[in-house]
């Protein structure tokens, strides 16, 4: 038996014990709630089992989680969606109500999507992306250039007021100069068509600079959510599992 | 090997260990440091103040378990701080996953402060199509939403009777918890830019920094950005819970991370000096 299978074991077995002991003394209860927080935890326990290295409690715990979730969401767009939009409209309508007919051209558009599964007949779904792609872009285009582009410009160019009504000195002018300033040289960056020399090629540094300092933005605010999570599953091992009290 | 080429080739695992226990110890221990409320979230929580009671405030979870530890926090907050001001909450999602964390996060408030379902407060589920969606919340709210959780005919329920919802148009304030696409974004661009509604949202910190935009356009009145933004809005209504307790291993796990940056930086930095002399 190789050294990591017996290590597997051992890992195994002493989880087993810690969960016994548990249940023994009656910090967890012995019903399904308390079954469901011995499986929470050793799922967690499974996943971040990787930290050390890729292993098969590991990937059985992965393939759970996607397993589940995806069946969750199918289950859920089943009963949500499918049933009364459906189902339910078409073969059971409510009393005095004749089936919703106008159910039937998304229906159809829908299940030609599934010619995808047959190759021969997989041209058939371009009737139904051509009929997506149309419809979303005709909603979507105007509306983003409204909210995404225009609405920003506005913000960037509106007049700057260095003083407040009262005489008081407006620090968040400062920020809006800050922020002009950066959308400029960032915009300068990323004009491709003229060789960045001279002034330009300063205007373009500072721009990185800008861009940099967003990318570490972002970063620290990922870390601090890959962090939540990590912290978040440790406070249910220590008390939701352990039942290890905080002070 | 210097002890700093040591440091640059260090395993990760010992920087995992570091990192656990950073998170580990403060969990146990209680160290309380302060939180301090950011201007967006101060901004959050005066959007829902400046409503008078009796307002409806329509939530979106748009979120999944995998999001649980960011946005339930700042959502169950949410649900308790509208339910304090006496408005009325209409519960729905575009994602399908985050319905039922919400759906008993809002009965969770909802028992703390005696509000009733169907009266004070509605959960519509989950409804597909997204951005088609809050078009249609727009032009019929009740006839997209059609029915609540649990089969009852919105336009039947007292809240929708009372207070004559027909759309989006009559809904004051919209929150939006999102963890990705669709959300806030989709929120704003299909939504409050369209039919004229205000609007706040909480996020996952991956994605907070997307919506600082918004925020000076003043399209997003106010941001939860992670646990930290939802600590300070429990810190604000004074119900401090889930969020407030993840902040002490949070800042301590911060301080690990940074310390090993500053070293990491200081072992390249003396490397790279030390290669130039020898060359």
């Amino acid at each position: 038996m190789r050294g990591s299978t017996i290590a597997a074991l051992c890992v195994v077995a002493l989880f087993a014990i810690v969960n016994i002991y548990l249940v023994a003394a009656g910090v967890l209860p012995a019903d399904s709630q308390g079954l469901g927080i011995i499986v929470a935890a050793g799922l967690t326990l499974a996943i971040y089992s990787f930290l050390y290295k890729d292993n098969p409690f590991y990937r059985f715990a992965e393939h759970l989680y996607v397993g589940i979730g995806m069946g969750y969401v199918i289950i859920r767009s089943y009963y949500d969606v499918i049933k009364p939009k459906v189902i339910d409209a078409l073969f059971s309508p409510p009393v005095g109500e004749s089936p919703s007919l106008l159910v039937i051209p998304p229906l159809f558009f829908g299940v030609l999507l599934f010619s995808r599964f047959f190759p021969r007949y997989a041209w058939i779904s371009r009737w139904s992306f051509a009929f997506f792609v149309g419809m979303g872009s005709g909603l979507a285009i105007p509306r983003t250039v409204k909210s995404l582009i225009m609405r920003q410009v506005e913000a960037t160019i509106r007049p700057v007021q260095f003083f407040s009504p009262i005489g008081d000195f407006n620090w968040m002018a400062l920020a809006t100069i800050i922020a002009i300033i950066g959308v400029f040289c960032v915009l300068v960056y990323f004009f491709f068509s003229i060789e960045h020399r001279g002034p330009l090629r300063n205007i373009s540094k500072v721009g990185v600079w800008f861009l940099m300092i967003a990318f570490g933005a972002a970063f620290g605010y990922t870390v601090m959510g890959r962090i939540s999570l990590l912290i978040e599953r440790v406070q249910f091992l220590l008390t939701d599992w352990l039942h290890i009290t905080m002070r | 090997m210097s002890v700093l080429e040591k440091m640059m080739n260090i395993d990760r695992r010992i920087i995992f260990i570091f990192v656990a226990a950073a998170i580990v110890i403060p969990s146990i221990v209680r160290l309380n440091l302060p939180i301090k409320p950011s201007p967006m979230v101060v901004a959050y929580y005066n959007a829902i103040e400046s409503l008078p009671p009796g307002s409806v405030v329509l939530v979106s979870s748009d979120y999944d378990p995998g999001s649980k530890a960011e946005l339930l926090p700042m959502t169950l907050a949410t649900f308790r701080h509208c339910f304090s001001r006496d408005l009325k909450v209409i519960g729905m999602g575009l994602w399908p996953q985050g319905i039922d964390l919400t759906y008993k996060a809002l009965r969770q408030a909802a028992k703390e402060y005696g509000k009733k379902e169907g009266e004070d407060f509605v959960m519509c589920g989950y409804k597909a199509g997204a951005a088609f969606v809050i078009v249609g919340l727009g032009q019929d709210l009740p006839g997209t939403l059609e029915k609540d959780v649990r089969g009852r005919d919105l336009k039947s329920l007292p809240l929708f009777r009372k207070h004559n919802i027909r759309s989006l148009r009559d809904i004051p304030l919209v929150v939006s918890m999102s963890a990705g696409n669709p959300g806030i974004d989709t929120w704003i661009v299909y939504g409050r830019d369209q039919f004229g509604f205000r609007m706040i949202g909480g996020c996952t910190g991956v994605m907070a920094p997307d919506f600082y935009p918004y925020l000076n356009t003043g399209q997003l009145e106010g941001l939860l950005g992670a646990a930290k933004g939802a600590a300070d809005y429990e810190t604000l209504i004074k119900r401090p819970g889930l969020a407030c307790r993840m902040m002490d291993p949070q800042t301590v796990a911060h301080l690990v991370i940074i310390v090993f940056i500053i070293i990491g930086n200081i072992a390249l930095l003396s490397s790279a000096i030390r290669r130039r002399r020898k060359a």
